[in-house]
């Protein structure tokens, strides 16, 4: 076992449509420590599987360094890496049986058949394969390939595990079940994972670290807990979270000693604790962004924090919850609320912030300014 | 009188049956969403509505009228592809304006332009309107290829499953945005989908499809509450609703009180449920994963159990608990309880579902 | 080590290396005909027949004078015919059996790829069948119907004998780029009111056209290259180029020198085809209709 450490990484395609080089990854500096569950998140072409590859050496990096325990790899083919790699479509060999495709990786390495037959028992109770060891590929469901081309790559005695979008072809229901027993085989080997993913909830799910990536470019590294409540930057914000974060751009202002935020555009302001603006003493009087998860806000004026004036403009009873999309002149919010509430589109709501959980954000650029 | 109507419709491939007798009503302005897994026989039954597969049996009206030979651009039906189907040869304009051009309408070069112009502006898209489909992102094709479908004021909007193609956020914002439009719109609408917040979110009605059979017709709330069958009941609600078999004491005789016996534990029952378990000695028990309390002091009544597995995802927390011989799914809000430890289970017990053992219908029904 | 390096040596590693120095070798050993066809285009009748064969020479464009317009005067004592006649009928038969094949062949490409009937593949495969025989053998039954009909020695003739050849390539080649056009961007057009022609022309048609356009420069290369019809169907007033190259040979002498510039400048037409073609092989023109 061994961490992966990435330093100023940089990796370009040519295009040869128009004949210049497209940057995948960009002066990146990423750890992952021994035995940790990093995730790589980002939209699609924002660079996560061009930096698997490189690690795993079957893309060639233009500059840094890559190193797999101390010891620097970019020479190296992705043989002499010592890694495991499950991909997307799970590249099982189809003429095989599942056992034989499991110790396929160690018969390439001629590895003692005693000790093939050792892995093979470790891998089969872990990833619950025993019922379908003589069973080929298409014979299996999503679900059973998924397993085994995991337990392929487990079963190598590799520094680190590398996994692109294993679960993407699996239905909701199936990705969920995938991800309970993926965290809980890290739980049990505490193998270094890098794990590929565009979905946040995968991410949420099973990351010790998630590292999120834009255009190349390294945006925020941290535990799920801290991307979720403190996003680096409008873009994570926006990014992580399913209805992402209202962010409203708008001005401070202080009156007799008290503070207030008024939304572009907007006649009305949100009174804010005097602690604010401490917090913000650095922050530019204008051009900030508030943001505010939609579950810190709530319906009614009742209990603390500030309450403000919206109209209904749509309201969806999704059965375990409701989304609830607020208008007060020109500034929309999203909350997370009640199932089944009598509300009717164009009714008029108050609702209420939660001002602890504010993240403040300055507006150019996007970067966050409080808390930091 | 019913805008559509569906009489026993039949749909074949050879000797595959995609749609075995399907029979359902839609309403004028109505919008109505069929929703079921793939291979339910949805897209079929959307394809036949609009005249582009024939029917092995049964008949379609529209308006009244049996539709069986009328060709599609007779039918006054405009249909959202799930692929988007968009021209890639003609531009988002040329788009928009290639139903108007059609022999069916043959609207005035000016008209064209001043529908394409409005449709262009409800759906936020006059800057696009000189590229190409290959040129446009998932969500601006969905647009484009939305308001082809509107542009020409259709009497029946047909949509399969629009939003599938688009990513996660993108899918919830069109989402809130259909259900913005339905306020507004004119057209009757039959919505196709699997997405089952889809179908909670904007339909009027929902019909269930199952293997090319309706299940249940109802109000989302209905469905969502009362599933016909327990195929209704998986179908909506994620992570799917926990489904136990139970064993039934105490029922035929009145003294004691009334007791289900599950692989997870035992439960008592309030005694309205009495009459509908006469006569049975086993049932399923449906218990949604969000209608169940996870408490922290070990004593007091519901079922023990252990943390199994627990995701937290930001706005809520899913959690897999072991409780006697199988694991319950449970979702809620906030929770701290860490993987492998002890925790007590509780129900709002007028939230708990019955099924009948053997047909899987639901006992409340 | 510099990238620049790097990428050097990748590229010249051993096996790479390897495949690089076998691949040349064939592409020198297909391309060798060609090459010596060209260089005795320019040479001299001296140097062609000098019993050790010259690689430095001194080039002559004496052939190309020889065979091109402004020798009109000159030498038709051998009694071969005129080769820029020649080159004009083979333009000529090429791109009528060319307008005529796609004319019936993109509409019944169309049909056997959208439309479901009896015997679809059966016609399909009649059309392919067109291929199956050597043209040798059909050519001693197709010369007396020929004459028979009087089709003998016209263009006319020669056109439709060439479908043969143009019609099984337009048919097959077609039909699958329409089979590639997602069936629902059809069925999206029959909804907007629009009859099968109607979507055969404005949305089926314009999405192909370029792969029409490959299609016609092969086919069009496949006909131009045809040498046995024009030979037994045709007679000196209709023979296309390739036959043309025949009459550089006659009892007292072969012109080679001659020979070859004719047949350097029959092939100028479908090599510059192939360099076209090699660029506008677009099939991506559909892929925009789904998602992306």
């Amino acid at each position: 076992m061994a961490g992966i450490t990435l330093e100023n990484l940089e990796k370009y395609y040519r295009d040869p449509s128009r004949k210049e080089r497209v940057p995948a990854v960009r002066s990146l500096n990423l750890d992952c420590r021994d035995g940790e569950f990093l995730v790589l998140l980002g939209p699609s072409g924002c660079g996560k599987t061009s930096t698997l590859r490189l690690i795993a050496g079957l893309e060639q990096a233009d500059a840094g360094t890559i190193r797999i325990g101390g010891r620097v790899v970019n020479d190296l083919s992705p043989r002499q890496r010592n890694i495991g790699m499950a991909f997307e479509n799970y590249a099982l060999y189809p003429p095989l049986t599942v056992r034989d495709n499991l110790v396929f990786p160690l018969r390439a390495r001629s590895v003692p058949d005693a000790e093939i037959e050792r892995r093979l028992q470790f891998v089969v109770s872990t990833l619950g394969l025993a019922g379908i060891l003589a069973k080929r590929p298409r014979e299996l469901s999503g679900g059973e390939q998924q397993r085994v081309s995991l337990g392929r790559c487990l079963i190598r005695d590799a520094d680190a595990f590398l996994l692109d979008e294993p679960l993407s072809h699996l239905d909701s229901e199936l990705r969920m079940r995938m991800r309970i027993e993926l965290k809980r085989i890290h739980h049990r080997t505490r193998q270094t994972t890098v794990y590929v993913t565009h979905d946040q909830l995968e991410a949420m799910a099973l990351a010790d670290r998630i590292a999120i990536l834009r255009d190349g470019w390294l945006q925020q590294v941290g535990t799920p807990a801290e991307i979720f409540e403190r996003p680096a930057n409008l873009f994570v914000a926006g990014f992580v979270g399913e209805p992402p974060m209202n962010r409203i751009e708008g001005t401070l202002e202080s009156e007799s000693s008290c503070l207030f935020f008024r939304p572009r555009g907007s006649s009305f302001r949100i009174p804010l604790p005097d602690r604010t603006g401490r917090d913000l003493a650095s922050a530019p009087e204008t051009g900030l962004v508030m943001g505010i998860r939609p579950n810190r806000l709530s319906l009614g004026t009742d209990g603390g924090g500030p309450g403000l004036a919206t109209r209904v403009r749509v309201y969806e009873s999704l059965g375990e919850e409701g989304i609830l999309e607020a208008e007060a002149e020109g500034c929309t919010l999203l909350l997370l609320v009640d199932p089944d509430l009598p509300l009717r589109s164009g009714e008029s709501i108050a609702v209420r912030l939660h001002t602890d959980s504010i993240v403040w954000f300055e507006s150019a650029g996007g970067r966050k300014i409080f808390p930091n | 009188m019913p805008t559509l109507e569906l009489r026993e419709v039949f749909k074949k491939y050879g000797t595959v049956e995609a749609v075995r007798g399907i029979s359902l009503e839609c309403r004028d302005r109505e919008f109505l969403v069929i929703l079921g897994p793939s291979g339910a026989g949805k897209t079929s039954t959307l394809k036949m509505i609009a005249g582009l597969e024939p029917l092995s049996g049964g008949e379609i009206r529209i308006d009244g009228r049996c539709a069986d030979a009328l060709p599609p651009k007779d039918r006054d039906v405009a249909m959202v592809f799930e692929t988007y189907a968009l021209y890639p040869h003609l531009t988002v304009c040329q788009n928009l304006a290639f139903p108007l051009r059609s022999p069916a309408f043959r609207l005035p070069e000016e008209q064209i332009e001043a529908r394409v112009r409005e449709t262009a502006r409800i759906l936020q898209m006059e800057s696009l309107l000189h590229r190409r489909p290959a040129e446009l992102s998932g969500g601006q094709k969905q647009r484009v290829s939305l308001g082809r479908a509107l542009i020409r004021c259709p009497g029946l909007l047909l949509m399969d499953e629009p939003l599938s193609h688009l990513d996660a956020h993108l899918r919830h914002r069109m989402r809130r945005e259909l259900k913005r439009m339905q306020a507004a719109r004119q057209s009757t609408v039959v919505y196709v989908t699997h997405d089952y917040l889809e179908a909670l979110a904007l339909a009027d009605r929902l019909v269930i499809l199952d293997r090319g059979r309706v299940r249940q017709t109802g109000t989302p709330s209905e469905v969502y509450h009362s599933p016909a069958d327990t195929s209704v009941a998986l179908l909506l609600g994620h992570p799917r609703i926990n489904l136990l078999s139970a064993r039934i004491r105490n029922c035929d005789t009145d003294s004691d009180r009334l007791v289900l016996e599950s692989e997870a534990g035992i439960l008592p029952l309030p005694e309205e449920f009495r009459p509908l378990l006469q006569g049975r000695t086993e049932v399923v028990l449906g218990i949604r994963p969000h209608h169940i309390r996870l408490e922290e002091e070990a004593s007091g009544h519901g079922w023990q159990g252990r943390v199994y597995a627990h995701e937290n995802l930001g706005y809520r927390n899913l959690l897999e608990i072991e409780a006697g011989s199988c694991r319950l799914d449970v979702r809620c809000r906030e929770s701290n309880f860490a993987v492998g430890s002890d925790t007590r289970l509780t129900f709002a017990e007028s939230r708990l579902l019955l099924f009948d053992k053997n047909t899987g219908k639901n006992l409340k029904a | 080590m510099n990238p620049k390096r790097k990428r050097f040596h990748r590229l010249f590693s051993g096996r790479k290396a390897g495949v690089l120095l076998g691949l040349c070798g064939y592409a020198l050993f297909a391309l060798f005909p060609i090459l010596w066809v060209g260089m005795m285009s320019f040479k001299s009748h001296r140097d062609i027949v000098s019993p050790t064969p010259e690689i430095l020479f001194r080039p002559t464009l004496e052939n190309y004078r020889a065979i091109l317009p402004r020798s009109q005067e000159g030498p038709h004592e051998t009694g071969r015919m005129d080769f820029l006649q020649c080159f004009r009928n083979s333009l000529r038969i090429t791109l009528g059996a060319l307008a005529l094949s796609l004319a019936v062949g993109v509409p019944a490409a169309y049909v056997l790829a959208r439309l479901s009937f009896r015997g679809k593949e059966d016609i399909a495969f009649l059309f392919l069948s067109f291929r199956f025989a050597p043209e040798i053998a059909v050519i001693i039954p197709v010369y007396l119907l020929f004459k028979e009909l009087g089709l003998y020695n016209t263009y006319l003739g020669l056109i439709l004998v060439y479908q043969l050849i143009t019609l099984p390539l337009v048919v097959w080649i077609a039909r699958g780029y329409f089979e590639e056009i997602s069936k629902e961007v059809e069925q999206a057009a029959q909804l907007d009111g629009y009859s099968w022609w109607g979507i055969f022309t404005r949305v089926a048609l314009p999405l192909v056209k370029p792969g029409i356009a490959s299609t016609a420069v092969l086919t069009f290369i496949f006909a131009w290259n045809n040498f046995v019809f024009g030979l037994i169907l045709g007679a000196r007033e209709t023979f296309p180029g390739t036959v043309a190259t025949l009459g550089f040979i006659s009892y007292e002498s072969v012109l080679w020198g001659q020979m070859a510039a004719a047949t350097v400048i029959t092939i100028l037409p479908p090599l510059a085809l192939s360099i076209f073609i090699q660029k506008h092989l677009v099939r991506g023109l559909t892929l925009g209709a789904v998602r992306g």
